[in-house]
């Protein structure tokens, strides 16, 4: 077949095919279109920031009191003093809603910055006018991530380290009741870890959108999307403190239960800072006791240590078990590996987040409908 | 050059077919009529030449064979969208910025006179102007773009005629002085008929009816004659659509150049009204005038 008949007009400039859209052009485009959403950040980061300064003096006037007392970690926490100074060093009232808004900035921005980002394109029809300038779709959605990415990671990194910085300390070396920074609220939002679950959400909220199509339902579909990670994450964060844990047969607990801990190590129960994972018996063949003899083993140790009138006497119960070669194992993570472990489930969140760009960018780039 | 090729072109959303084994060729220079009832692929066919939505089966080119949404075909085919979405809640004026910002050459101080002209102001929010307002903002950054192909999807649904008029008088203007090449679908043939020198009708998804307007207006006419003769007329010519009342029968038929009337029939000049709706009512009915066929390898590739 043949083309037929082609009428002319004057000719126009076609010297333009090739030349691209500088990257900070785009950038503007970007403020212009997503200016509510930063703005919202801004406002959010700022009230966690005084949340965080304002606790952080709560805190430290607690703990000059605590110190004022003469609790340190050389005096145990049964003193009644030290205990009742402690207890009003936890129930601090601005720490958990602060621990709780921290903990819900990645999921807020997930939901209303990330699943907004194409989902709000599609369902005005936006995407219309978007999709078919000069720029292209992909890139204009990249350069879009990419600036709000540039925008919310500095603001998670300065609300993670602020809140890393000023508040584990004193937790840290009180050691007792509230934890530490190992404890789950305190793990997944400090340091790196704010940052990283900020672009987690903030990726995964996009590529949910991406499916969607719709803002509402894609910032629903988020919020439990990455709520139940964060979740899970949160209930699950002993069996991830389990991976590469130390054990040693030295640690001797009060209660010498078996089975799951998820305590930190107190008052020479093991080495400071550091987190008792999981704990277990082993008898005389060195094999590990199931629960039902284990129990047996822990009720018996118990009773040890109760007869000793009051105060505790492992010596005690480390005869009797000497006698019977039973064996007290106790896994824990040392405190360096706090950095280690947050650092595998930062790149593993990393690698998520990195897969869920990909993959926006694919299905925008190939699902023309 | 053709503006728009496709060949064998269908797009299917979830099995059903919205544009089914669409072959056509559209030469540059023309201001083309797209019309079609409602779901008749439309919009479809101009999402496809603006790389909007994927072919299904087949291939589109723009622009003598660059491929459909393609980086070189965006940046010089403009796309003024249904309903023309844009960002409502930005002013005019940060609408200009987005524009020129997502563009290579885009020309602010003429779309900023054009927005004049049409005292449109700039500090308010999209979403405060009018319908009217709102399209010839979409037009005038689409122009902006100076593009080679403009593609205007129902620019003037929504509008009240006075509106109509102005866009239309707009997009007459920016022909007459830059000689782009426009592809505008509508259901108002009255407006198509003022301005449109080239014609497409689609129907259930298929390429009914493409050509010059003056040459498918030339090769259609209204033969009215008695009821007797209707059948042995019929044989005579390609009747697109019949229509009986008592003893008289009326044709729309196509003819060549060198047709013979029958003796008591009168053959009418069609306007373009009637021939839209002729092929419209008859959906199986067929009429290619204008370079339809392509090259089988319309790409180039």
């Amino acid at each position: 077949m043949t083309t037929v008949a082609s009428s002319s007009v004057a000719l126009r400039d076609h010297s333009r095919s090739g030349q691209r859209v500088s990257w900070l052009r785009l950038l503007h485009v970007a403020l212009i279109q997503h200016r509510a959403a930063l703005i919202s950040t801004f406002v959010a980061f700022v009230t966690l920031v005084i949340g965080i300064v304002a606790g952080r003096d709560a805190v430290s006037a607690s703990y000059a009191s605590y110190l004022a007392a003469g609790c340190t970690l050389a005096h145990p926490t049964d003193l009644s003093v030290c205990a009742n100074t402690a207890n009003q060093y936890a129930d601090i009232p601005s720490f958990t809603p602060l621990i709780i808004a921290l903990r819900l900035f990645p999921l807020a921005i997930g939901a209303f910055v990330g699943a907004p980002l194409v989902a709000r394109e599609m369902e005005s029809g936006t995407y219309r006018f978007a999709w078919t300038q000069g720029v292209g779709r992909t890139r204009l959605v990249l350069v879009t991530l990419a600036m709000l990415t540039l925008f919310v990671t500095p603001v998670a990194v300065v609300l993670g380290f602020l809140l890393g910085g000023w508040y584990i300390h004193p937790y840290a070396v009180i050691n007792i009741a509230v934890g530490s920074h190992w404890r789950s609220g305190l793990f997944t939002t400090t340091w790196w870890m704010m940052p990283v679950w900020t672009f987690f959400a903030l990726a995964v909220g996009t590529l949910i959108g991406v499916f969607v199509k719709r803002t509402v339902a894609a910032i629903a579909a988020t919020m439990v999307i990455v709520g139940g990670v964060l979740l899970a994450v949160g209930v699950y964060l002993n069996r991830i403190f389990d991976f590469g844990a130390v054990a040693s047969s030295r640690i001797f607990l009060n209660g010498m239960n078996s089975g799951p801990l998820g305590v930190v190590a107190s008052h020479g129960q093991g080495p400071a800072g550091s987190w008792l994972s999981r704990a277990w018996y082993t008898g005389p063949s060195g094999h590990v006791l199931g629960i039902k003899a284990a129990k047996t083993v822990g009720l018996h140790v118990d009773s040890l240590l109760e007869s000793t009138g009051g105060s505790s006497d492992l010596n005690a119960a480390k005869r009797w078990m000497a006698l019977h070669h039973y064996t007290y194992w106790v896994s824990y993570q040392p405190a360096d590996h706090f950095w280690i472990l947050q650092a595998i489930v930062g790149l593993v969140l990393l690698a998520i987040a990195s897969l869920c760009v990909f993959g926006t960018v694919r299905i925008i780039q190939h699902n023309r409908s | 050059m053709n503006v728009v090729e496709s060949f064998g072109l269908g797009v299917s959303y979830r099995g059903t077919w919205a544009l089914r084994d669409c072959t056509l060729a559209v030469p540059e220079g023309h201001i083309v009529g797209l019309v079609g009832s409602n779901g008749a692929g439309k919009t479809t066919l101009l999402h496809c030449a603006v790389g909007l939505t994927a072919p299904t089966t087949g291939e589109i080119t723009v622009l003598g064979g660059i491929g459909a949404g393609s980086p070189d075909s965006l940046e010089r085919v403009a796309f003024v969208a249904q309903e023309t979405p844009l960002y409502r809640h930005i002013t005019a004026r940060a609408m200009l910025t987005v524009a020129a910002n997502m563009n290579q050459h885009f020309d602010r101080n003429l779309a900023e006179a054009r927005l004049a002209a049409l005292d449109i102001p700039l500090d308010r929010r999209i979403g405060k102007l009018s319908g009217g307002q709102q399209a010839q903002l979409a037009l005038a950054l689409a122009l902006a773009r100076r593009p080679d192909l403009l593609v205007l999807d129902e620019p003037l649904a929504r509008l009240d005629p006075l509106a109509r008029h102005e866009v239309m008088a707009v997009v007459m203007s920016a022909v007459a002085e830059e000689g782009l090449s426009v592809i505008f679908s509508s259901h108002v043939v009255s407006e198509l008929e003022r301005v449109a020198d080239y014609l497409i009708l689609m129907s259930h998804g298929r390429v009914q009816m493409v050509g010059q307007v003056d040459e498918l207006l030339s090769k259609h006419v209204v033969l009215s004659g008695p009821t007797d003769d209707a059948e042995s007329v019929a044989a005579l010519f390609a009747v697109v659509q019949s229509q009986h009342a008592g003893r008289q029968t009326q044709f729309v038929a196509r003819i060549d150049a060198s047709v013979e009337f029958p003796k008591d029939w009168v053959a009418e000049n069609i306007s373009l009204d009637e021939l839209v709706l002729a092929y419209l009512r008859e959906p199986s009915a067929t009429a290619m005038t204008g370079p339809l066929a392509v090259s089988a390898n319309p790409a180039g590739r």
